[in-house]
């Protein structure tokens, strides 16, 4: 637990951002939706590629090292799994995304009632635009990270669908919640691109997120970046296992680098939200007594 | 001349050195050789001998499949099926011929392999090292118990032969012909054919035993690979040979046809893979050897199946010829032999009393050599064998018959698998020296370069004369400690030397002192500084695994490791810098991505790796994309270094050393056909004048006026600031702000173009690529930190900005068609500078070509802080932080060595230990020494001369300036 001293001291840097202190933010639906999502994408990634079993029927190969049933879904066929997982993620981060800009526009909406009403409105009219620019956006990304994939090393003249269907994946799961709840940076010269583009610079190459929704949009995508990162390491291993197969070790370490990050978020915006309650009340009591 | 930077590296290379040197004494294998000779007491040996004399016929690197019954499917057309003689007589005659597969002991060179083949004896790593020089043989051997019996033997063929024993063949019978001019397929083979026959058809009484030793095969593999034209030829002449063999062969005459080791897929040898140690051995006599009345228990006959090949077949051990030989030409056994009788070839009676009585004559002559090292000096480290071998021993008496049969090939197996363990006799007190040597210099290396950026300008070339002068005191009173130290303690150091003892204390006090007088802090800043990257490639090393894998790891980790610039990129305050940063960035990268497209494969690769360097998997000649680019690259770096820095004077060398490769190409193309001779001139003159020219020509004027050549930015400079003076306005000075990076690039350029013309046709590309634009924008994209304040002098350097370049160096090595194994080492540069092995020219460019990506990167370091500096106001620790990024260099490769000495010694009875680990050390440690030597010559001459000169200009220009 942080010590008083610690948080007296942040919550004086928090109150002198710009953002208003006691700004709303739903601390217990948050905790409810992370933990369906991550619970989601953990099953779209082990569970959704079990379907191909399902739908033809599985011949168990006979293979020097045999392996479970679970593990021969996964393993059989890399581009099955990873179509599998591209396609449960579309779905899952669609749903997550659409609560995030939710939030996003609670947190900083501000004005009279019917101020609200309006800015309501549009906001829910812009929705399906909003969407399709994140999508395209997203798939851009999607070719930046295919692009850097292969320089790290990955094969330049073969396996060209797993690796996109990788970076389609990684996109996905770091680059299309932000696009859908900030919006798409963009190169126009106008002040709200330019405010976009700070943010992301602010977000994603200063990492300082500085509430909890930008902790949900940064941590995860840190994580994914990162468990991907992490997750190339086992493929150099001698041991011959089918789960060594590229992408698959890529593909886990950032699905579970996405889980960890997004859990890590609601783990410390819990906490900051909790010390922050506490001093208040410690404040509150205090004027009270004088 | 010797500046302090260069005596304080210097150093650095001599604690490196001594290290390096007491681990290796330690590690690298020795065998105890004892000197006792092998005896008979009766006419034992005599009663089983069969035959007379004996042809041992030797065709260099013979694999077993390519004289197979049934070679791997499917069947190459270059050399399978071709060098059919053997078994067409063995399946005509099953009693008089023999085809076996034959293990050879690794390593797989040829001189080990022949000291294998007459002493019985398993030679040992260090001699690997040995093969250009060679040394001859002590122990007893076939040759020494056919002189012993007055034999005569005669020689024809490889002078190997001759290097191992100077005295042994009748100097009228001896034949020798030069072993390693690998281009030269034919005059050995042709020696063999014109001297061994007659002597076979004409002098049959003359000679006892006759060696002929053809090096075409071998020449073949080494040059083209094994699928090609070349091979086949080869073989069909050697079937040939053998028919004429065959036929002058009489019928006291044992024909031993065999290969000393055999071929990878590239066709190169010396290591451990399977293709290399599986050798072909076919036994001829034209009197029946073996009859089938009597049937051998099939345990003492193992079999094993070539890899693709679908029957299996007999498996012996190539050391097996050694007893088996003797005894049939009736000759003791040779004492130090730990080979078995080959059973088949004494299978005469029908209750197999030939067979057991040899295999008897085997064993007891294994067990006296047995007892015999026991006693010996080094006789502790058959304690842990040696109850094993005594159950074995005693199993054998009481037994009779078929069991007995099988109780001796145990033991005599038992001894050879045991002993090939235990000769890894490490020594480990010398070890634990060059370690802790290494390891305190790592910390002294570091001291002095985390202090350096401390020390202020004017202050540290008074703090540096003051380190090196404790240095050398240190090692002097350490010398004379480790001398006393040895004189009172020797009894406790087993197997160390009064001058390695010496040596230790003295670099490990020397090293002491400078920590001592330093005083390091360890703060929480060098804490977060710690680099990741050198830690995780120095762990790699712990797993053959990441070891088999480095090429692509220190990929990963270069790009990696210029993530942060690109995050620094983004968040850079002016658009014009974050364009700068991130496409600087992105095109080293593109770079790095496009140096690791060139590719040669280690063993463990396959199969998810194919050769990218060379044209294709068993072929040594390079692609036809790098013949088509080479000529464009080598005009290209001098353009693009001209735009730089509109001056140059090598693209004639550079052009030069791509000439050259392609003449090499249309030589073993044969595309002109006789022209080879002259093309062989043309290369080699080609090649010494372009590097004398570029030694002797580019360093003397380099040397004498570097200003001259950096004439555009010092005249310029001059000029313009002249002219600025006299007009009282301020003018932009072209060249002023890179005034010392660019000279010193010329200066770089000349070691290029040496190692230029050393790198085969895909590496001169590779280096193309890397410099054209890797190198000099890697300056520009991995300093940020300089890009954003150019204005402030003084420059910071911090690790993170050396470790992409030590990266790169390691990428460079890897895309120049190196591996860290042995046998891919480019034995071809060889014959750069002379047509036949010539003791400095071939070990010089063999060297620069392994090495040169080292040194060339190394020699680099310093323009980390050289490039974009302005001379004026006068950067008073510009040698501090050029002396910080040489050690910095230095530092990267001391901490790989050290992680690659200290897995190799923790994991020395790994099964992998001789094919991964030791030759990873031996590559980091080289590698470490071609580092410190190119820091040496980059930062003690390069920029020492260059900062010389520059004051010097511009003195006088203030000079004048003030009248």
């Amino acid at each position: 637990m942080p010590t008083r001293k610690e948080t007296a001291n942040k919550t004086v840097v928090s109150s002198s951002t710009d953002q208003p202190r006691a700004a709303f933010f739903p601390y217990a639906r948050y905790t409810s939706v992370v933990g369906v999502h991550t619970s989601l994408v953990a099953f779209t990634a082990l569970f959704l590629p079990q379907t191909s079993h399902l739908l033809w029927p599985h011949e168990p190969t006979l293979t020097d090292r045999p392996q479970s049933q679970f593990l021969d879904a996964i393993t059989d066929s890399p581009v099955v799994t990873l179509a599998w997982i591209a396609a449960g993620l579309v779905v899952l981060q669609v749903w997550w995304a659409g609560w995030i800009r939710q939030w996003c526009f609670e947190y900083t909406s501000r004005g009279t009632g019917d101020e609200l009403k309006v800015d309501r409105y549009r906001f829910d009219r812009s929705r399906l635009s909003k969407l399709g620019r994140a999508a395209v956006f997203t798939s851009c990304v999607a070719l930046v990270f295919h692009a850097i994939i292969v320089l790290f090393g990955a094969p330049s003249a073969s396996h060209i669908p797993d690796t996109l269907l990788l970076a389609t994946v990684l996109a996905l799961l770091s680059a299309f919640t932000p696009a859908y709840a900030l919006g798409a940076p963009t190169f126009s010269s106008e002040t709200s691109s330019l405010v976009a583009r700070l943010t992301w610079t602010r977000l994603f190459a200063e990492l300082s997120p500085r509430n909890p929704i930008e902790r949900a949009l940064v941590y995860p995508a840190v994580g994914t970046l990162a468990g991907s990162w992490l997750g190339a390491f086992p493929i150099a291993l001698d041991s011959d296992r089918p789960w060594q197969a590229w992408p698959l070790t890529p593909l886990f370490g950032g699905i579970a680098g996405y889980i960890a990050g997004s859990l890590l978020a609601l783990v410390i915006s819990a906490l900051k939200w909790l010390a922050e309650e506490n001093i208040r009340i410690q404040q509150s009591e205090k004027q009270k007594t004088t | 001349m010797i500046s302090r930077e260069f005596r304080l590296l210097l150093w650095v290379l001599c604690v490196h050195l001594a290290g390096i040197y007491l681990f290796t004494k330690g590690f690298l294998l020795s065998r105890l050789a004892l000197p006792d000779r092998g005896a008979c007491s009766s006419d034992a040996c005599a009663s089983l001998a069969t035959h007379k004399r004996a042809v041992l016929l030797v065709i260099d690197a013979l694999r077993f499949d390519f004289i197979a019954e049934h070679p791997p499917e499917p069947a190459s057309p270059f050399h399978h099926n071709i060098l059919t003689l053997p078994r067409e007589f063995t399946a005509a005659h099953p009693d008089r011929s023999f085809i076996f597969n034959a293990y050879s002991d690794p390593p797989t060179t040829t001189l080990q392999r022949l000291k294998g083949l007459t002493t019985g004896s398993l030679p040992t790593f260090v001699d690997a090292g040995e093969n250009f020089g060679g040394s001859s043989i002590h122990e007893d051997s076939i040759i020494h118990q056919l002189n012993a019996a007055g034999r005569k033997v005669a020689l024809a063929g490889d002078d190997t032969w001759l290097t191992l024993f100077p005295d042994a063949f009748q100097p009228n019978m001896t034949f020798a012909f030069d072993s390693f001019n690998v281009e030269d397929l034919h005059t050995v083979d042709e020696g063999v054919i014109d001297n061994l026959l007659p002597l076979m058809r004409h002098h049959q009484n003359s000679w006892d035993f006759a060696i002929g030793h053809g090096l075409g095969v071998d020449h073949a593999g080494h040059r083209v690979g094994p699928d090609h034209p070349v091979l086949r030829a080869k073989l069909e002449q050697m079937n040939n040979l053998l028919r004429d063999v065959v036929a002058a062969m009489d019928d006291d005459t044992l024909l031993i046809l065999l290969g000393d080791h055999g071929m990878d897929r590239m066709g190169n040898h010396g290591g451990a893979s399977t293709l290399e140690t599986m050798s072909a051995l076919w036994i001829y006599s034209k009197i029946p050897l073996s009859f089938p009345e009597y049937t051998i228990p099939e345990v003492i006959l193992p079999m094993i199946t070539f890899p693709e090949a679908t029957v299996p077949h007999r498996y012996v051990q190539q050391i097996d010829l050694v007893p088996t030989i003797s005894l049939l030409l009736g000759l003791p056994i040779p004492f130090n032999n730990l080979g078995s009788v080959i059973p088949e070839l004494f299978n005469r009676d029908p209750d197999g009393s030939s067979l057991q009585k040899a295999m008897e004559l085997n064993a007891a002559q294994i067990r006296r050599y047995l007892d015999a090292y026991r006693s010996s000096s080094s006789g502790k480290e058959l304690d842990a064998a040696w109850s094993d071998f005594s159950v074995a021993w005693a199993d054998i008496n009481g037994l009779d018959g078929e069991t007995r049969l099988i109780a001796l090939d145990n033991f005599t197996r038992l001894a050879l698998s045991a002993c090939r363990v235990l000769w890894a006799q490490f020594n480990v007190l010398l070890m634990g020296a060059g370690l802790a040597v290494i390891g305190l210099s790592i910390v002294a290396g570091w001291a002095l370069y985390s202090k350096l950026r401390e020390v202020g300008d004017d202050e540290w070339e008074k703090w540096v004369d003051d380190k090196v002068l404790w240095s050398f005191n240190a090692s002097a009173v350490g010398l004379g400690l480790g001398y006393l130290t040895h004189l009172m303690l020797h009894e406790y150091l087993d197997g160390v030397a009064m001058h390695q003892t010496a040596l230790f204390a003295a670099t490990l006090s020397s090293s002491f002192i400078v920590v001592a007088v330093t005083r390091p802090s360890i703060t929480l800043k060098s804490i977060k500084a710690l680099p990741i990257f050198l830690i995780l490639h120095t762990s790699c090393f712990a797993s053959n695994s990441f070891t088999v894998w480095e090429d692509r790891i220190v990929l990963f980790f270069l790009i990696s490791s210029i993530v942060p610039s690109i995050i620094t990129g983004f968040t850079a305050p002016t658009s014009r810098l974050r364009y700068r940063i991130l496409g600087f960035s992105a095109l080293f990268a593109v770079c790095a991505r496009f140096m690791a497209m060139s590719t040669v494969c280690r063993e463990e690769q396959h199969p998810y790796c194919t050769v990218t360097y060379y044209a294709s998997e068993s072929s040594s000649a390079p692609p036809i994309i790098a013949l088509l680019l080479a000529f464009p690259i080598s005009i290209a770096i001098p353009r693009a270094v001209r735009r730089i820095l509109k001056i140059s004077k090598s693209d004639s060398a550079l052009i030069a050393g791509a000439i050259f490769w392609v003449l090499e190409w249309v030589d073993s193309a044969e595309v002109l056909g006789d022209m080879g001779d002259v093309l062989r001139m043309a290369r080699t003159v080609l090649a010494r004048t372009t590097a004398a020219a570029m030694l002797i020509g580019g360093i003397s004027l380099w040397w004498t006026s570097p200003v001259c050549l950096a004439i555009s930015n010092g005249q310029s400079s001059q000029q313009s600031s002249a002219s600025a003076s006299q007009e009282k306005t301020e003018v932009t000075v072209l060249g002023f702000a890179n005034a010392f990076g660019s000279p010193y690039l010329i200066f770089w350029l000349i070691f290029l173009s040496i190692v230029w013309l050393m790198t085969q046709l895909s590496g001169q590309i590779v280096l193309g690529v890397r410099d054209v634009h890797g190198l000099n924008e890697a300056f520009t994209s991995n300093t940020p930190s300089s890009a954003l304040d150019l204005a402030t002098v003084k420059r910071d350097l911090c690790f993170s900005e050396v470790v992409p370049l030590a990266l790169l160096a390691m990428h460079t090595f890897y895309g120049t068609g190196h591996q860290s194994t042995i046998p891919s080492v480019q034995w071809k540069s060889a014959f750069i500078l002379s047509s036949t092995v010539s003791f400095p020219f071939s070990h010089v460019s063999v060297m620069t070509n392994t090495l040169g990506p080292f040194v060339l990167i190394a020699l680099a370091a310093p323009l980390l802080v050289l490039w974009n500096l302005p001379p004026l106001p006068h950067p008073k620790s510009l040698g501090a932080s050029a002396l910080r990024a040489g050690i910095g260099m230095s530092l990267y490769f001391s901490v790989l060595a050290f992680g690659a000495a200290v897995f190799a010694a923790v994991l020395r009875r790994h099964l992998m230990v001789w094919k991964i680990f030791a030759p990873r050390y031996l590559f980091a440690a080289f590698a470490l020494c071609a580092v410190d030597v190119g820091v040496l010559i980059g930062v003690g001459v390069g920029v020492g001369r260059v900062r010389e000169e520059i004051v010097r200009v511009f003195r006088a220009y203030l000079g004048r300036n003030k009248d």
